[in-house]
């Protein structure tokens, strides 16, 4: 047995792939440990980068990652007398089964053992990196080293290799051995599910392959010092999973052991029935007359090559296995569909696509990387290339009728996953299938950026016409896109390939904001996609000259043949570039992450001495808004009173400016503006006139957000069309240095020399400065409010307090609200197509503002409004407010607002798609929390 | 049809040079193109079924310039490869039609009624709905040459095709062959010199690229005349023959060598007159005797 062992570590440790992935792990992991630009399944957070239990994280993680490589290793040593053709030589020489067998596979599972190192080296040598801050490590704890190669990468290793290394020398076939890693992911996925609830642990704890699930459950009480001291040791339900694993693993490899045999399996001759032939023949005379042979491009020619091509994916027993796993992987996360905290939700149709995107498209793009490459080498793999490129067939036809069939069999993929979308709703007795929806996220957004994939992955394999580098490119590619943009600081959708807005589908408002730049980007990225078509097409190989300057000269005279066409596509791109680029760069301005950074340093350095600068206070308002839902835009002017109720006087004032309006005018009668900083958005007037104690001064801001053309990404979800929702904050300037605005992240604080901070002031009584404000504001305290806002005449607007009356004028829909009580200074504004359900419960208003699709629990909310109130006024003190609303929004924003002003803001699921209320008492395990008012 | 090739130079990146002033005049009918493995037969016969390229020189098919204008030539061409696969679980009337179509028979019903009629032609009629990737190595061959007649092409090459086949195949490949070589240029490249003896009237032999004889089989079998004797000797004298008269072949016969020498005059020692066949042409030229 030990010249099997020896002999594959010989083989093994002079060969480059060994290096290559250690070196990989190295790099990454070095990366991890090094910077926060780099993560591995997750930051750390607070815990110092080289903590023992972060080092046994990473050999968690990393041992999932090393997956495929350990596939790469078993796979080939398992095989490599087949695929060489040496088993005939090897099987008929006299060695004993056990060593053979047992040999190679200690002498594999060893060597796979070894890129996983890389974690710890990785993470020895990441503190000593220039860039790395000091202050992030502790000294090395080797036990966290060897608790990470005890409790996972050894044991994963031996697990994944037992399966794969059993897969190969069982049926000899890369796609086995491929579809057996995918299946320990996917169990590895299926326990994720069980984590979620806290009843079912247990089996999530059995359940992972890897051992995560219980290291993590294990972990999730550790404080960051223990993280700092100790990995998670190995005991517990760690332990019992490893042990079950490892046996199972260990019985797999004898049994097959047992069946293994050096005879050859007997290749099995289908006996095929012998069918009589009925169909005549219908002629042993040829014809006369010639047949009609077109030499041109034909759509009825290339629809049955697409056919064809389509077939033969779709046909093949591997493409089915792979999309069967992922179907699987699908409905095992559709049927543990809960909403939060345990309770059941409406599975709405872009919960159901969500969920469809989280747990099938890494299978897509898995089948997109091999798919590509097998159907570039499918003739060549069959040999049939050299009759296919002899025939007249123009190569264009054969290009394209690839690339369509690939697109079209993901087309045909995602179909399917809608229709069990669909059964999926139905099963849970929900009957609102937005099939457009379904068609628009699924076979039109994600197709087309699938479909650039596809583009690329098949440039690569024509252009490098070597199937593993082209597959390596092609991965290469794909990882380096997803990054390489941010780190090099650059933030436009416009050079990171295939890149689209993220967007958000919501009930309220569908794609709303965010449709003009899919639409361009798409159209971008498709004609960019045409061109590269172009090129993959002149560099198509047909016959057999390889060699480089054949190729190019080829490439050269199809391009320079096709130069019309190209040209017309180049313009095409560069007229659409334009006009994204003067959409997002000259119309609208956005700031890359660290140029952001940037001007949030600037401003505390600048500013920071004005923090405790003295300065009036508001104490009431006079609001006159106009939306303009349909144009995302929004014109106000609003008047607003200050007090100086300092003993100091004051004699300028400082205003931080909301960055969202594009045109914030400031009038204040007898002042002058000293300082206008527009990059930081920092003004400062000088008074004629100090205010003295108990002094007002009225000051107009006239603001206006007018959106032009479209962005890059949507900045503003606030504005859009059915479901405008703002704040007070985001229109109006408020008073003095805003902390706010300050780096919070305690990490990049030190990364950008800036001062230690406190998240909270000390508790300390004699802390006037920080006691003298809410968490609300720093430069107000109860404030009236009155509003007159107006918006299209299908909407209703929404301001805080009552309703005083509402007219109609200029074909607009007018409100005036007024507030009864002084209120906190936070409260927002509101437009949309609502529907209102309202209730009297003594003389509170009871309103809820709500979409017709989600009316479900209406009736709920204003019964729990009530009792709430009820009790909540019985036991612990007065209503202050005349109404109590909820409102709906969309959901671009997770958040609720809730008792600010006498309302609350809520976003979809939190109570409107819940399926299960408890109507007796009209409470659920939480509540509504009702508004608390002024004392 | 008259294929004119001259003066073709190839020159593989490894430094092989496969093909050396390759000159040759080819008109309708079978034309054999003989030679050992490696020789460059199948570099010539890719080269003329527009797969490769050629450092120097000009194929002429008529007035298409077989080099440079590949698609006419593609238009005229069948072309069966020395070894060739097919797709998986496609039938053999599927794959017919799949490369009909690829060789532009746009009508469906025409492009049906072909394919039968060359299945039919081919003894694969009763074999059509079966997958091709199950057919025996002979049935294999003919499926090779039905999808080689798809469109009545005028120029036909087919690359050693009867390697493997048993001899009752053999003949039913030959069969097939000899009924369309009448009025199209069919090129046939083997290395079993029976091949060109039954079927072709012209004929070339090539080795290390160059072409070593060209012109009809009886030109050939004449340079040869009166100069090929054999005689049986045992396996101890073999060597001892080898070094005193130019063996061109020995083969065993009842398990002692036969040996044929080539010589300009009776060489006496027991070897007698032996009748000239393509064979001795064949070694005579490659062991550059004539």
């Amino acid at each position: 047995m030990w010249k099997f062992i020896r002999y594959e570590w010989k083989l093994w440790l002079k060969s480059p792939m060994l290096w290559i992935f250690l070196l990989i792990n190295t790099l990454l992991v070095m990366g991890a440990v090094s910077s926060d630009n780099v993560t591995i399944g997750g930051g750390v957070g607070s815990v110092n980068k080289n903590a023992p239990y972060v080092v046994e994280f990473y050999y968690g993680v990393m041992s999932l990652i090393c997956l495929l490589m350990t596939t790469a290793f078993m796979n080939s040593s398992a095989n490599r007398d087949f695929t060489n053709g040496m088993y005939q030589f090897i099987f008929t020489s006299p060695i004993k089964k056990r060593d053979y067998y047992f040999g190679k596979f200690i002498g594999a599972s060893t060597i796979a053992i070894i890129p996983l190192l890389g974690v710890s080296i990785g993470s020895l040598i990441g503190p000593f990196m220039p860039w790395a801050q000091p202050e992030r490590y502790g000294a090395v704890v080797w036990n966290g080293h060897l608790q990470g190669l005890i409790c996972f990468g050894i044991p994963n290793t031996l697990i994944a290799a037992v399966l794969l290394y059993v897969l190969a020398i069982t049926f000899r076939s890369n796609i086995v051995s491929f579809i057996g890693a995918m299946l320990l992911l996917v169990l590895y996925g299926v326990s994720a599910g069980f984590t979620r609830d806290i009843e079912k642990e247990w089996l999530a704890n059995l359940l992972d392959p890897f051992g995560f699930r219980p290291e993590s459950i294990m972990a999730k009480y550790m404080t960051v010092d223990e993280k700092n001291a100790h990995g998670v040791s190995l005991g517990g339900a760690l332990l019992i999973n490893r042990i079950i694993w490892l046996v199972i693993s260990a019985l797999i490899l004898t049994l097959v052991y047992f069946k293994f045999s050096f005879t050859l399996k007997n290749q099995k001759i289908k006996k095929e029935k012998e069918k009589k032939d009925d169909e005549v023949i219908q002629t042993n005379e040829p014809k006369d007359h010639a047949y009609t042979i077109i030499h041109r491009f034909s759509f009825s020619a290339l629809w049955y090559l697409i056919r064809f091509e389509t077939k033969a994916i779709i046909k093949n027993p591997t493409f089915i296995i792979i999309v069967v796993i992922g179907l699987i992987n699908l409905i095992v996360s559709l049927t543990s569909f809960t909403g939060r905290y345990g309770t059941d939700q409406y599975p709405v149709t872009y919960d159901v696509i969500g969920t469809i995107q989280g747990s099938f498209y890494l299978f897509l793009i898995g089948i997109i990387t091999f798919y590509s490459g097998v159907l570039v080498w499918k003739e060549r793999d069959m040999k049939i290339n050299e009759i296919q490129d002899s025939t007249p067939v123009q190569t264009a036809m054969l290009f394209v009728s690839k690339l369509i069939a690939m697109v079209f069999s993901i087309a045909l993929i995602l179909g399917l996953t809608i229709i069990i979308g669909v059964i999926t709703q139905s099963l849970f007795g929900y009957y609102r299938f937005q099939l457009d929806v379904y068609i628009k996220s699924l076979l039109v957004l994600d197709l087309l950026s699938f479909s650039f994939l596809v583009v690329i992955a098949l440039f690569f394999h024509y252009l490098i016409n070597n199937r593993y580098i082209a597959y390596f490119a092609f991965v290469a590619f794909i990882i380096l896109n997803q990054f390489i943009w941010s780190a090099l600081k650059i933030s436009t959708n416009m050079v990171k390939f295939g890149a689209t807005p993220s967007v958000v589908y919501s009930d309220m408002n569908g794609f709303g904001p965010f449709v003009p730049s899919l639409v361009w980007f798409n159209i971008y990225w498709f004609v960019f996609s045409v061109i590269v078509g172009f090129l993959i097409y002149s560099f198509v190989l047909r016959g057999q000259e390889t060699g480089l300057r054949h190729r190019l000269g080829q490439s050269k005279y199809i391009l320079v043949k096709n130069k019309l066409v190209i040209g017309l596509c180049v313009i095409v791109f560069i007229l659409c570039g334009s006009f994204v680029y003067y959409n997002t760069k000259v119309l609208n301005k956005y700031d890359s992450e660290k140029e952001l950074e940037n001007k949030q340093v600037d401003y505390e350095k600048q500013y920071k001495k004005y923090e405790k600068l003295v300065q009036p206070r508001f104490y009431k308002y006079n609001y006159n808004i106009d939306i303009m839902p349909y144009d995302r835009s929004v014109v106000a002017t609003v008047e607003a009173w200050a007090r100086n109720i300092s003993t100091t006087p004051v004699t300028e004032l400082h205003f931080t400016l909301p960055t969202i309006p594009d045109s914030v005018k400031i009038l204040i009668r007898g002042s002058k503006l000293k300082l206008n900083d527009k990059r930081l958005h920092y003004r400062i007037y000088t008074l004629e006139k100090p205010l003295q104690l108990n002094d007002s001064v009225l000051i107009t801001f006239n603001v206006s957000k007018m959106t032009r053309g479209f962005e890059n990404e949507v900045s503003f979800t606030q504005l859009t069309q059915n479901g405008t929702f703002f704040n007070n904050i985001d229109i109006i300037p408020t008073f003095g240095y805003n902390k706010g605005y300050e780096i919070g992240d305690k990490n990049k604080r030190v990364k950008l020399k800036l001062p230690k901070r406190l998240r909270m002031p000390k508790l300390n009584e004699n802390d006037l400065a920080s006691r003298a404000n809410t968490y609300i504001s720093t430069d107000a305290d109860w404030v009236e409010v009155n509003t007159t806002i107006s918006t299209t005449p299908d909407q209703i607007a929404i301001a805080p307090g009552s309703l005083i009356r509402s007219w109609k004028a200029n074909g607009r829909n007018y409100f005036n609200y007024r507030l009864d009580q002084k209120s906190l200074d936070f409260y927002s504004f509101i437009s949309a197509r609502y529907l209102v359900a309202r209730k009297k419960w003594k003389d509170i208003d009871l309103e809820v503002y709500y979409i017709k699709e989600h009316e479900y629990n209406v009736p709920n909310m204003l019964l729990s409004l009530e009792k709430s109130l009820e009790y909540y006024t019985a036991n612990f003190g007065k209503y202050y407010h005349r109404q109590c609303r909820i409102i709906e929004f969309p959901r671009y924003s997770g958040f609720a607002q809730v008792a600010m002003s006498p309302r609350m803001i809520l976003t979809r699921c939190f109570m409107w798609l819940r399926m299960r209320w408890d109507t007796s008492t009209g409470r659920t395990r939480y509540a509504v929390p009702v508004c608390r008012g002024q004392k | 049809m008259i294929l004119q090739i001259s003066n073709l130079n190839k020159q593989y990146s490894n430094g092989v040079i496969a093909l050396s002033d390759v000159s040759l005049t080819i008109g309708n009918g079978m034309f054999g193109l003989l030679g050992p493995n490696g020789a460059g037969k199948s570099s010539l016969m890719r080269t003329l079924a527009t797969l490769q390229e050629a450092d120097s020189g000009t194929a002429m098919l008529d007035d298409i310039d077989v080099l440079n204008n590949k698609e006419a030539v593609r238009k005229v061409l069948g072309y069966l490869p020395q070894e060739f696969g097919v797709y998986p679980r496609t039938s053999a009337a599927d794959l017919m039609e799949h490369l009909a179509l690829l060789k532009g028979f746009g009508n469906r019903s025409e492009r049906r009624e072909m394919v039968n009629n060359l299945l039919v032609k081919a003894n694969l009629w009763e074999h059509r709905k079966k997958s091709v990737s199950s057919y025996s190595g002979g049935m294999r061959q003919r499926f090779g040459i039905a999808q080689c007649l798809i469109g009545s092409p005028k120029l036909v090459i087919v690359d050693e095709p009867t390697a493997g086949l048993d001899p009752g195949e053999r003949n039913r490949f030959y069969n097939i062959l000899s009924e369309i070589g009448e009025n199209i240029i069919v090129i046939l490249s083997t290395h079993i010199v029976q091949d060109v003896k039954e079927l072709c009237t012209h004929m070339a032999i090539m080795d290390k690229g160059k072409v070593l004889f060209h012109g009809n089989t009886d030109d050939a079998l004449e340079q040869i005349r009166d100069k090929v004797w054999e005689r049986k000797v045992t396996k101890a004298e073999l060597a001892g023959f080898q070094g005193e008269y130019n063996i061109i072949s020995s083969k065993l016969v009842g398990g002692n060598p036969l040996i044929h020498a080539f010589s300009d005059t009776e060489p006496g020692n027991g070897f007698v007159k032996a009748e000239e066949n393509l064979e001795d042409v064949f070694f005579a030229k490659i062991n550059e005797l004539v």
